[in-house]
């Protein structure tokens, strides 16, 4: 929990869901990027970040993101990430171009299939 | 050779054994009958003069009376003539202006007894002429000297005895005398002599008390001249006296020390000198002349070209110079040379204004030499400084440092207390969208003291508007750096969203912490723009005036004690609305209540001066300010904040703190900003998301990044929406935390951006056209 944004966390056997409301920006975005980081644990398979509550997020969010992915992928686990097509982070989603790093889904269980997926 | 000693020595003992002894029973005996006599020669000459005259007169009456007197009686002409000379010969001597006193004196007596003789004489010896003697010897006394006085009386005794062997009728008239003309000379004489001694006596006793007189006189004379000396004195050191009391009250009366050195200078001048320099030591270590005066011309020509030197502190020659260096006073009550004299003067001595005497003191301060006093005077004056004189010029040097030294004290410490006090206020309120504030701020009294009031109107997270207002009770910079710390203290706590009450309760706890042991009291208050509610706690506070359609009331719900008051406070909350064209009015006691005003009578000038009042808020802010304190002068700061709900409008500019945290809170506020002016929400968090990542960069590449302020001025008119972001930084493209991808968003998500770059900082300007509108 930081100021404006709220985790949910779900460890399954595999699997680390983390669920982000709130808001992410400047001032609490390396907060969430250390819980991320803190969150996956190295026996999990990959990471499974839904952010479709995320009422706003800007560069340094998105900065987060991909230090995550780069990081998940150094250590060999992947990396999910649940924006719906109606999130008003979606134009932000697509301009950067997150999807060459991360497989983005537009929900949480095709998220979970995607990152089990060998 | 020791013999010979030793013979003397007896010699002299032998004498001294003796001689003190017989001439002490004579010459004492002869000291108490000369003492007894009157002294005789003490006429002043003016009445001497006088009694002369008249005398003569008598005398020359004689010179005519006798020959006629001669020829009545039936002389020759001859005979006449020679009876009259031996009157008019004396006359003539004593008439003659040439000769001395005493022969004058002399010659008079002689012609005046001869004229008795004479008369005696041609009467034939009638005894009863015998009586123009005796008138005759009371005037010779009139002289009051022995000389006529015993030629007088050895007059008679030679002419009774001579004359009246030689020609015995001519002298007497009867037998027994004419047979024995020595016997009955003696007679006469001893008469005479009679009327000589009750002459004498009543000389004396005159004399005695005439001189007793003029010993009085004379006493009282130098009693006189000694009290004028001793009052002389007296009023010199009474002038002394005030002159340092006159200088001191204007040294203590102002803090400005240069007008004060000035003053003091011209109350020097003519008072103890006739031209008086001031020179003092600037931080900077050069010599400045901070005053100049003279007594010599009236039109200042002197002084004004003294004003102007400036002192070298390498110039040996200078006197004035030497003492600023060595801090030792010097006087001079002579030039040594005529080239000091020259230097001290400077450029007025080739004027002719040289010196005389001079006393150069320093200007001492507790942390050495500040500067010097000079004292000179010249010759017109016809007067010297002397030693006496040091004592108050070294007093006048001390206090006078004593005194710049507190002007720049003062200086100091009034720079800090501006610096701290504009720190810990707005500079600016923030226009927040939807609420319109006002406000002023009075520093009460004159001086340094710095007050402890302080107002605060800021954004929060989640778009609700904090109002503080508080009052430190105290002053100066202690109290001001307490309300510095709440002022900081209420800022964070408010950011965490807590409530009023909470907030208050945290500060309560900061003022007990602080050891100055100060009190404080604070209104805290939030203010949801989405409903209008506002809450608040009050720390003892006066109440805020509450102006509403329906009526108007001071909101004294929810108050506490003072903060720092007693150990456990417990704070409450009250909670109303604020909406549309209400006014809620925060002051400090300053406005409200003093020595002379009660609190009530105070909240009824408030309240009067709110119902008459302008509608425009920063009017009216300073309306209730010049209305409720009307003509009073206030010693105690006081504090005017006016807030009041608005209708949106459609430019809106705010200062923002360079600092991440205000990111939400701005977020919220344009949000509400742009659906109030139309904006769709489909496209908000395109517009949010551009602006924002103009204010990160803002808020990392500002001038003073996490700390300074910047600038947003957004705009919605005519199918236009367009934001301004202003920093005063250098700003870069690329931020460490967003990878580089701001500039793209930016670009992505605004119709058109706009980057201006000068030395003062950067713009930002994001701009969009009528599809964001609804």
């Amino acid at each position: 929990m930081t100021a404006h944004a709220h985790f949910d966390v779900v460890n399954t056997k595999d699997l680390t869901t983390v669920s982000i409301t709130g808001e992410v920006d400047l001032s609490n975005a390396e907060e969430v990027a250390g819980k991320l980081f803190d969150t996956v644990k190295p026996e999990s398979l990959g990471l499974v970040l839904d952010i479709s509550e995320v009422r706003y997020m800007d560069s340094s969010g998105i900065s987060v993101l991909f230090e995550m992915s780069r990081t998940l992928s150094a250590r060999r686990q992947s990396m999910s990430l649940v924006v719906p097509e109606a999130s008003p982070l979606r134009p932000l989603i697509d301009l950067t171009r997150i999807q060459l790093a991360v497989n983005v889904s537009e929900t949480v269980e095709e998220a979970k299939e995607a990152a089990t997926r060998p | 050779m020791n013999s010979l000693i030793m013979a003397l020595k007896v010699d002299a003992v032998a004498s001294s054994d003796e001689s003190p002894f017989i001439p002490r029973g004579i010459g004492g005996q002869l000291t108490d009958l000369r003492s007894m006599l009157p002294k005789g020669q003490m006429l002043p000459a003016r009445t001497w003069e006088a009694r002369h005259r008249g005398i003569l007169v008598l005398l020359w009456f004689h010179v005519v009376l006798v020959p006629i007197f001669a020829t009545v009686r039936g002389f020759s002409v001859l005979h006449a003539v020679l009876e009259g000379s031996a009157v008019g010969i004396p006359a003539a001597i004593a008439t003659a202006p040439r000769l001395g006193r005493r022969l004058r004196t002399v010659a008079a007596s002689i012609g005046i007894l001869s004229a008795s003789g004479v008369l005696v004489h041609l009467s034939g010896g009638l005894i009863e002429m015998h009586f123009h003697f005796f008138v005759m010897v009371t005037v010779v006394a009139l002289y009051q000297d022995w000389i006529p006085f015993l030629v007088a009386i050895g007059y008679v005794l030679v002419h009774h005895g001579l004359v009246g062997v030689i020609d015995p009728r001519s002298v007497f008239n009867h037998q027994a005398a004419i047979d024995k003309p020595w016997t009955w000379a003696g007679i006469h004489a001893f008469f005479i002599a009679g009327i000589s001694v009750v002459c004498l006596v009543t000389w004396r006793l005159n004399e005695s008390l005439l001189s007793s007189r003029t010993r009085a006189e004379k006493e009282r004379a130098e009693l006189y001249e000694s009290e004028k000396v001793a009052r002389g004195q007296a009023e010199r050191a009474q002038q002394r006296l005030t002159l340092l009391a006159e200088a001191s009250q204007r040294m203590i009366s102002s803090l400005d020390s240069n007008k004060t050195l000035q003053d003091v200078a011209e109350l020097t001048v003519p008072a103890l000198a006739d031209i008086c320099l001031v020179d003092v030591i600037e931080e900077d270590s050069t010599i400045r002349r901070w005053a100049a005066v003279d007594g010599i011309d009236r039109n200042g020509a002197i002084a004004g070209s003294m004003r102007d030197e400036a002192l070298d502190l390498s110039d040996s020659m200078n006197p004035i110079v030497e003492v600023l260096r060595t801090g030792v006073s010097r006087v001079m009550e002579e030039m040594p040379t005529p080239e000091i004299a020259h230097a001290l003067v400077g450029v007025v001595a080739s004027a002719g204004v040289v010196p005389t005497s001079a006393i150069i003191v320093p200007l001492e301060g507790h942390k050495g030499i500040l500067g010097s006093i000079s004292f000179f005077t010249v010759a017109e004056s016809g007067r010297a400084l002397e030693p006496e004189d040091l004592p108050l010029a070294s007093e006048l040097g001390r206090r006078a440092g004593t005194a710049l030294e507190n002007s720049r004290l003062y200086a100091r410490e009034r720079t800090v207390a501006e610096t701290l006090q504009r720190s810990l206020l707005p500079v600016h309120l923030p226009e927040i969208p939807g609420l319109e504030s006002g406000a002023r701020y009075l520093p009460g009294g004159p001086g340094v003291e710095v007050g402890g009031d302080w107002y605060d109107v800021f954004l929060l997270p989640g778009g609700s508007v904090g109002i503080a207002m508080g009052d430190v009770m105290g002053r100066g910079i202690p109290a001001a750096s307490l309300m510095g710390q709440l002022r900081n203290a209420l800022r964070a706590f408010a950011y965490d969203n807590l409530p009023p009450a909470e907030i208050l309760q945290k500060l309560h706890r900061l003022v007990q912490a602080d050891e100055s042991e100060y009190l404080a009291t604070a209104v805290y208050a939030t203010w949801d723009p989405d409903d209008g509610t506002l809450r608040m706690a009050n720390a003892a506070h006066p109440p805020p005036l509450l102006v509403t359609g329906s009526g108007n009331r001071f909101v004294k719900e929810a108050t506490s004690a003072p903060l720092g008051a007693i150990p456990h406070i417990t704070f409450e909350e009250t909670a109303f609305a604020l909406i549309e064209g209400d006014t809620l009015i925060l002051y400090t006691d300053g406005l409200v209540e003093d020595r002379n005003t009660a609190l009530d009578a105070g909240l009824g000038h408030l309240m009067k001066a709110v119902e008459s009042g302008p509608s425009n808020v920063d009017q009216l802010s300073g309306w209730i300010v010049s209305e409720t304190l009307r003509d009073r002068v206030t010693d105690d700061d006081v504090a005017v904040l006016v807030i009041r709900p608005s209708q949106s409008t459609t430019r809106i500019s705010l200062n923002v703190p360079a600092d991440p945290r205000m990111l939400a809170p701005l977020r919220s506020t344009l949000r509400r900003w742009l659906t109030r002016n139309g904006i769709g929400p489909d496209a908000t968090y395109g517009i949010l998301l551009a602006c924002g990542e103009a204010c990160a960069n803002a808020i990392e590449h500002g001038s003073k990044p996490y700390t300074g302020h910047f600038q947003l001025e957004a705009l919605a008119e005519e199918g236009e929406l367009r934001i301004a972001v202003k920093d005063e930084g250098t700003w870069r493209p690329n931020r460490p935390t967003e990878g580089g991808r701001g500039i793209g968003i930016m670009e992505s998500f605004a119709k058109h951006l706009d980057l201006t770059k000068t030395p003062e900082g950067t713009t930002v300007t994001l701009s969009w056209s009528d599809e964001v509108f609804r």
